[in-house]
């Protein structure tokens, strides 16, 4: 969230107006001066007016000079300089495709071009931003990127007066920058790699060049002396006659996202010229400018992090700055990470990180599988020695919250309705529930006190708030044990809704928990799960023990062959204040009453 | 727009603000300065910026001079005359005329160079003022928050002025800002990073009366591996190392009668303890977001001397307790089928206790072995389920009350009285 911005003096005419009228009053020269007289009034709106302005550019200055109140991109850009973090240019839309029968072995270079076609029959181009080999079955599942133009091993002159080259466009996808040099000692281009600025492993002799991005491009700069220390080198400097040439692609931004449908032509590599091209994913991502609020949310963490991950905030800035975490608002939209001290049972020595698809239109939550190879293999070369990461699935919830609101109508001029769609307009802002996220958190004090500040005839009893989350599960074969995170009210029902198969007795089953404190063992802490089925609006026990529930670890355990498919979990909180912990996903959904104050 | 004159040339060179900018990220290091050997850069006057163009001084002028405006709650006096720039003719019109043109004028700016909120303008409005935002020592609380935000991601934002200490809270998290790449982030994880965490942030360099060192120890140091190791204390002419940690620095060894077994919480692979002698509600939400590696268990203010078995209290455990429980059995070995006989080895003893049932031994160190070895049945596959494995944890137990023990009342070999010949 946003941070207030800053304020420096006052920024409204009237005030300002008034502020310069109640300084001269106090000045004996202007004592007796009329300030509403129409000559004095005229000139101080001149003043005032002259004012505003001055006022504006100030607190702009003052806003632009820090990183969480500044609104330009070009703020930001220098910024994020002393923080090493390098602000992207355009990001290129992407797309997972899977190569089939294409034969062992096979590989098809960077910058493969692929076509590919979105739903008004536009054509794309889209390429390889590596080399990929096709498995033991002859295929590849390979990731394409929308480019609009391919820069193709450009050739720039430098020497060692100077050392920077200069890329003249922002739209460019830095992930696609490849910089190959041939010094007098090499006898091909040999590829450089890029290098943060907080990089420490970086001497005289790494072959890496530094990333600077201006308003205008970005520069390709290689190695020398820090600006006054002699002794020490960043990066092995050009040597005297070397080569340099630049490859990269320019981006259409999001004109590039929703291609499908695509092919190519693979007769200059090994595959086969029959290769079954399939579409695995729309493409998606494309963003002609860097997003503001991400290079604000990862940048400071990012240099905080200094290129390892120690804190889970580290773990969360390395994933962040990898292709996961490009365009990311906020790290809670897309993936999340937690110590395995955090687990229920813990796992010591591990640090489990989830990710979701950026989707949100789509039904399903899972990741590309090439964004959790790249999450885990950054975290795991970033990772304190011995620290291994590992990823879990995310697990799709809802929190539904039920709410009478009563309201004194002498104290107001809305009526019910007016007062529920503002209440509703502000727990939808408030709680962003149009965005699924992880770590998504209510509190009950937050919540009573902020539904009270819509309107002041309005009144909230905690009492008459509810609570119902409902967890999706999918079978596993390691069972059905669904984590809510967050202890459940015991006294409550933990139902599950899905097609049950205990002991073939037809579809009229619930699974439900025995509320009967009989059945519940205080010394493991577990209580029952039984089959009923309903008759005549009672719930008549079928089986016993198809599963158990943990009410205060909110663990519940379905017992394998009851159920088929999938399954949805209700339960009830134990606690109004509620957070959506690890790999559980949530979204918040409102049902709000709002009645007028009964006189007793 | 008018006003003093902007200070020129210092932008980003030690000493400046800009300087604050570059050595908070680590590109400078601005207490290596020669003029400024006491890494806090000078700070501007505020309100700051000469300028007195009635007085021939031109660049020359000092910052003593540099008194612009003043202000106190009362008042402001701005010291800045604007009347030079008004034309001449104006100003001789206005001598003939009651227009005040010129006071209004004189007065307007007053009001605008006034930083007193609630009598003047209060804006900024030179470039030093600007630069006095990001001045780490004397910057408002409100931009040192924003600083926070950008350099020091994760410090929750309440404790950079109320960490036990108001009176120094906020000196110290300046001084922990300044620097905190090379200082901080380089170390991040390693022993010497939570000593610079605690000195800096609460002026902590140790606890207790010895107070050389904050605490930090690690529970693997203790935990007991089954790969050999000795005891120690049990015999009058002992040689070689017992296998400890502290002896051998390796946790390949293991210390026999000073290891405990691990819990899977407290004695694990991947715990550290924490002993700084403050309230950990001070530190601990800072630490953990800034400071402490995923994947470990951290124990805030507390020593090995503090465990606290799982779902017990603080009285129930004493890390020596598995003493005397290995002490008697170290004549058995994994396979061995028959019971080894009682510890004749030591002078002194008497044949008086009672091996439940079996026979005697004597009072004196022995291969007693808790009453759930016979809840064993001979002759069939055993049960092991029936085993009562917590009687074996608690076998010496430190207090009253508990009685399963079948070594109490039983003098150590090393007792006064006794003298260990061996087994």
């Amino acid at each position: 969230m946003a941070n207030p911005e800053i304020q420096i003096g006052k920024l409204e005419f009237d005030d300002i107006k008034d502020s310069i009228k109640q300084y001269l009053q106090t000045q004996d020269v202007f004592s007796d001066y009329n300030f509403e007289g129409s000559a004095a009034s005229t000139l101080l709106d001149i003043l005032a007016y002259n004012t505003t302005y001055y006022a504006f550019y100030s607190n702009m200055i003052a806003n632009e000079m820090f990183f969480d109140t500044a609104q330009k991109l070009s703020s930001l850009i220098s910024l994020a300089k002393p923080l090493g973090y390098t602000v992207p240019g355009a990001k290129s839309a992407k797309s997972t495709v899977l190569l089939r029968a294409g034969g062992i072995g096979s590989t098809i270079p960077r910058y493969q071009r692929f076509t590919g076609r979105d739903e008004s029959g536009g054509s794309f181009t889209f390429f390889t931003f590596q080399s990929y080999s096709s498995d033991e079955n002859g295929d590849a599942l390979i990731e394409v990127h929308q480019g609009s133009r391919l820069f193709d091993k450009i050739e720039t002159i430098l020497n060692q007066d100077r050392t920077k080259a200069f890329i003249s466009t922002v739209n460019i996808d830095i992930n696609s920058l490849v910089v190959e040099v041939k010094t007098p000692d090499d006898t091909k281009f040999v590829e450089w790699i890029s290098s943060g600025s907080i990089n420490q492993n970086v001497d005289e002799t790494s072959r890496v060049y530094f990333l600077e991005r201006t308003d205008a491009g970005f520069f390709v700069v290689f190695g020398g002396n820090y600006a006054t220390d002699v002794d020490r080198q960043a990066g092995l400097a050009l040597p005297e006659g070397s080569k340099v040439r630049l490859s990269y692609v320019t981006s259409s931004g999001e004109i590039g996202n929703g291609v499908g449908n695509f092919n190519s032509d693979f007769s200059s590599t090994t595959f086969n010229d029959n290769t079954i091209v399939e579409t695995k994913s729309l493409s998606e991502g494309g963003a002609s400018d860097p997003n503001i609020e991400s290079i604000k949310f990862f940048a400071p963490k990012f240099f905080a992090a200094q290129d390892r991950a120690v804190t889970k905030q580290d773990a969360l800035a390395i994933i962040g700055n990898s292709p996961v975490g490009e365009g990311v608002e906020n790290s809670d939209y897309k993936f999340t990470v937690w110590g395995g001290e955090e687990q229920d049972p813990p796992y010591y020595g591990r640090v489990f990180v989830s990710l979701i698809n950026s989707d949100e239109g789509s039904t399903s939550i899972d990741p590309d599988i090439t964004d959790i190879q790249t999450a885990l293999t950054n975290l795991q070369e970033r990772l304190t020695i011995s620290i291994l990461p590992e990823y879990v699935g995310p697990v799709s919830s809802i929190l539904r919250l039920g709410m009478t609101v009563t309201y004194d109508e002498g104290k107001t001029n809305l009526n019910a309705e007016q007062l529920k769609s503002n209440i509703t307009t502000y727990l939808n802002d408030t709680y962003a529930t149009s965005q699924r996220a992880f770590n998504k958190s209510i509190d009950l004090a937050e919540l009573v006190t902020g539904i009270s500040s819509v309107d002041s005839s309005l009144n909230v009893d905690p009492s008459e708030i509810s609570t119902t989350l409902e967890i999706a599960q999918k079978i596993s074969n390691n069972g059905r044990q669904v984590l809510a995170k967050n202890s459940i009210l015991q006294s409550s029902s933990v139902s599950v809704s899905s097609t049950p198969t205990v002991g073939n007795l037809g579809d009229a089953i619930t699974i439900r928990n025995s509320v009967n404190p009989a059945d519940f063992n205080s010394d493991t802490g577990y209580g029952k799960i039984n089959a009923y089925r309903e008759e005549n609006n009672t719930l008549v026990l079928v089986k016993e023990n198809v599963g158990k529930v943990n009410y205060e670890r909110g663990i519940v355990i379905i017992d394998p062959g009851v159920l088929t498919g999938e399954f949805t979990l209700s339960i009830r909180p134990k606690k109004i204040s509620f957070v959506s912990k690890q790999e559980l996903l949530s979204n918040f959904e409102f049902a709000v009453t709002v009645k007028k104050e009964s006189i007793n | 727009m008018l006003g003093p004159k902007p200070t020129t040339g210092v932008q980003n060179k030690p000493g400046s603000e800009g300087a604050e900018l570059l050595a908070i990220a680590g590109l400078i290091d601005i207490t290596k300065d020669d003029d400024n050997n006491t890494g806090v850069p000078p700070r501007p006057n505020d309100p700051p910026g000469p300028f007195r163009p009635d007085e021939d001084q031109g660049d020359e002028q000092t910052l003593e001079d540099n008194t612009v405006f003043s202000y106190d709650d009362t008042q402001c006096v701005n010291n800045f005359d604007i009347t030079h720039i008004i034309p001449k003719w104006i100003l001789e019109r206005d001598s003939d005329l009651p227009s005040n043109f010129v006071d209004l004028a004189v007065n307007y700016y007053d009001w605008l160079y006034c930083k007193n909120n609630d009598k003047g303008a209060g804006y900024y409005t030179d470039l030093e003022d600007f630069q006095s935002l990001y001045a780490l020592d004397n910057t408002e609380i409100e931009f040192l928050k924003k600083i926070t935000l950008a350099y020091v991601a994760g410090f929750p934002e309440d404790k950079i002025e109320n960490r036990g200490n108001q009176s120094e809270d906020s000196t110290r998290f300046r001084n922990f800002v300044r620097n905190i790449r090379t200082e901080f982030y380089h170390r991040k994880g390693n022993e010497n990073s939570y000593r610079y965490f605690f000195k800096t942030l609460y002026g902590v360099t140790g606890f207790g009366a010895s107070g050389e060192d904050i605490g930090i120890d690690y529970p693997k140091k203790y935990i007991m591996r089954l790969n050999g190791g000795r005891f120690s204390g049990f015999r009058a002419a002992e040689t070689g190392s017992t296998g400890s940690y502290d002896e051998i620095s390796s946790l390949g060894g293991s210390y026999l009668n000073g290891s405990v077994l691990r819990d899977g919480w407290w004695y694990q692979d991947y715990s550290y303890l924490l002993k700084v002698g403050r309230d950990d509600n001070e530190y601990s939400d800072v630490l953990l977001n800034i400071l402490h590696p995923a994947g470990l268990k951290p124990f805030f203010e507390k020593t090995i001397n503090d465990y606290v078995p799982v779902g017990g209290s603080t009285s129930d455990f004493d890390p020596y307790a598995t003493l005397p429980a290995l002490e008697n059995y170290f004549g058995y070995y994994i396979g061995t089928t028959v019971d080894v006989p009682p510890c004749v080895g030591c002078s002194g003893a008497s044949l008086t206790f009672t091996h439940y049932g079996v026979g005697y031994t004597y009072n004196a160190p022995s291969h007693k072995h808790p009453v759930w070895a016979f809840q064993i049945p001979s002759g069939i596959t055993p049960e092991f389920g029936d085993v009562n494995i917590w009687q074996f944890l608690e076998l010496s137990p430190s207090f009253s009350g508990l009685t399963i023990n079948p070594n109490d009342g039983i003098s150590a070999c090393g007792a006064a009285g006794f003298v260990c010949l061996g087994v």
